[in-house]
């Protein structure tokens, strides 16, 4: 069976350490143990993880599995009630939502969250408000106006009288221009028409070959499993099953049981 | 392509916006100027007064209910604040009121931060509530010390003979045009807080706070900064109407109409110009003076119902406030189709 439950050892990568802070091939995100809810409602219930750089990662599961939950609880909105959470070896559990991005996580959440009165220009400067330099800002500009020039077409107009698919464009937009390390996307195509939601895969793939490390949460978990190299499957805010997504793909069993495809 | 896109969907452009506010720049800057040769009755000159106070006290609120969309209904207490500031160190230690104003505006920030640390931190409308609990609290309290406040008898400036290092003046003009320079000074801060990244730190809050979060902006920091600005832009207005009126009492100093005021002039004006307020103030100060005025005996409920009316009209028609009609209105006329 090559996929295997989650927590035992992996064989194919040895060096992978949940427990340690150690840099160099460590993950770039791990967590251990992760639990974190709403007040007394508890949601996560001991996630284990871990994201090497440049890889590209998709977390599945149904309905209320802890997925939102999860990304929420990276980037400081929510706080883990317990076990750790650490990127690039730093402890994230004390850091506070506003200097998560800072340290090169990018969230882009779930529902086109734009800046709807706000010009396309404005919501873009806004996502690279931590970065003082303004030359920097004009180049990430540059950077993000050349992955979606359809941006480039309507820079001065309003962010809400944009089209579904541009506006979760404009959303993923706006978290590049932090240069983050790390993209998390929370059901970046939900809503959208196939062929758009198609589209925005093939950028969304564009930029991991660009360099940045991916995290995407998904309930389509055909196109998850299409574009990313590897999945973790959630289940009651508990990974259930982990493997490369060839390996969850490949195995009848396994979709059936999890993925109901 | 993009000239497809319907007029009413893109943003004014700068050009259209710089050359409308210019034009609005000049027509205040005359009418305050020439206010002494058509300002004839001593009547008319209060109520110019009264607009450039409300109109300070309104662009003071619109800093944070909205840019921000933070509502407080509670913005009076930093007009007390600076007003019982102003008028206490005058009677009880001489402290000439060109301090007292920077004392009370100061004190008014502290107070603002004390409210914002607390209710800021919860989501939902507890700024709103907090500010509004205040404000009944410092009515209480300010009723009940008199030894302190003068209670329900209020404070009365001494009279001093006119001397105007005790911001006592001869002629009622000075008051106005220190009023208009007050507005001024608003309308300055109003603009260089929209134009600057607080304004967009404060406009991404409002639009969405969960994506302004994660583009790392700290919410608390961001409005306890347009708090503080805000709460000492409506305490100058208060320690100038200390001097102004020279009376205060309990219930003029933290009354909820003020602070409804406040709101109302911003919202008619619109909150998403640093000069709206200031234009919903010049509107609407008059309009209640008058219609209160002229309708007197049987006819008295009648001006606060006809202004009652055209607030109503007034939003039902330009949700948006006037001054983004008229941008709109001049982008009409001017801007041809390119």
């Amino acid at each position: 069976m090559a996929s295997r439950p989650a927590g035992s050892a992996a064989p194919d990568a040895p060096s992978r350490d949940l427990d340690s802070g150690d840099q160099g091939s460590a993950a770039l995100l791990s967590a251990s143990g992760l639990c974190s809810g709403y007040g007394r409602v508890t949601v996560l219930r001991g996630v284990d993880l871990a994201v090497r750089t440049g890889e590209f990662v998709a977390v599945i599961g149904a309905n209320g599995a802890g997925k939102t939950t999860l990304l929420r609880t990276i980037s400081g909105i929510l706080r883990p009630s317990a076990g750790r959470l650490a990127f690039e070896g730093r402890d994230l559990a004390r850091v506070p939502a506003h200097r998560i991005p800072a340290l090169g996580i990018a969230h882009v959440p779930e529902g086109r969250q734009i800046f709807p009165q706000l010009s396309v220009r404005e919501n873009l400067l806004l996502g690279a408000y931590l970065h003082r330099d303004r030359g920097h800002r004009e180049a990430r500009m540059a950077f993000v106006l050349d992955l979606f020039p359809r941006l480039h077409e309507r820079l001065r107009q309003a962010g809400g009288t944009l089209s579904g698919g541009e506006q979760q464009m404009l959303a993923v937009g706006r978290a590049l221009m932090l240069e983050p390390r790390l993209l998390m996307l929370d059901e970046p195509s939900q809503g959208l028409a196939p062929r758009v939601a198609g589209e925005l895969y093939e950028k969304l793939r564009e930029i991991h070959t660009l360099g940045t490390t991916i995290v995407l949460v998904e309930q389509n978990i055909t196109a998850a499993l299409r574009h990313a190299d590897r999945a973790y499957v959630l289940e009651h805010g508990r990974v259930v099953l982990e493997g490369s997504t060839a390996e969850l793909e490949g195995n009848d069993e396994i979709r059936r049981a999890y993925l109901g495809v | 392509m993009s000239d497809s896109a319907a007029p009413s969907l893109r943003i004014p452009s700068r050009r259209g916006r710089r050359a409308v506010e210019a034009a609005l720049a000049l027509v205040l800057l005359g009418l305050l100027l020439a206010a002494p040769f058509y300002v004839g009755t001593e009547f008319a000159l209060r109520i110019a007064t009264l607009c450039c106070l409300f109109g300070t006290m309104s662009l003071g609120w619109n800093l944070l209910g909205g840019y921000a969309n933070q509502i407080s209904l509670g913005h009076a207490v930093f007009f007390a604040v600076g007003a019982y500031t102003t008028g206490l160190l005058e009677i009880d230690f001489q402290v000439t009121p060109w301090l007292g104003i920077p004392a009370g505006m100061a004190l008014a920030v502290l107070v603002g931060i004390g409210i914002g640390i607390p209710t800021f931190r919860l989501a939902g409308h507890y700024f709103a509530l907090g500010t509004l609990a205040l404000l009944q609290i410092g009515d209480i309290l300010f009723t009940y010390y008199r030894q302190f406040t003068g209670g329900t008898l209020g404070l009365t400036l001494p009279i001093r003979g006119y001397r105007p290092e005790m911001f006592s003046f001869k002629y009622p003009i000075w008051y106005f045009y220190i009023a208009a320079g007050m507005m001024v000074g608003a309308l300055l801060a109003s603009r260089l807080v929209l134009r600057s990244g607080l304004g967009y730190r404060l406009r991404a809050i409002k639009e969405n706070p969960l994506a302004a979060q994660l583009a790392g902006i700290d919410l608390l920091r961001t409005k306890l900064t347009a708090l503080a600005v805000s709460a000492a832009v409506v305490a100058a207005g208060g320690g100038f109407y200390m001097q102004f009126i020279q009376f205060i009492d309990p219930d003029s100093a933290f009354s909820f109409q003020t602070s409804i005021n406040m709101a109302l002039f911003a919202i008619i004006g619109g909150v998403n110009s640093w000069w709206g307020p200031a234009l919903g103030a010049m509107l609407l100060v008059p309009l209640s003076e008058y219609t209160s005025l002229q309708l007197t005996g049987r006819l008295a409920p009648l001006g606060p119902l006809a202004y009652g009316l055209l607030l109503i009209v007034v939003i039902l028609l330009r949700p948006r406030g006037l001054a983004e009609w008229l941008l709109r209105l001049w982008e009409r006329l001017w801007q041809s189709p390119t």
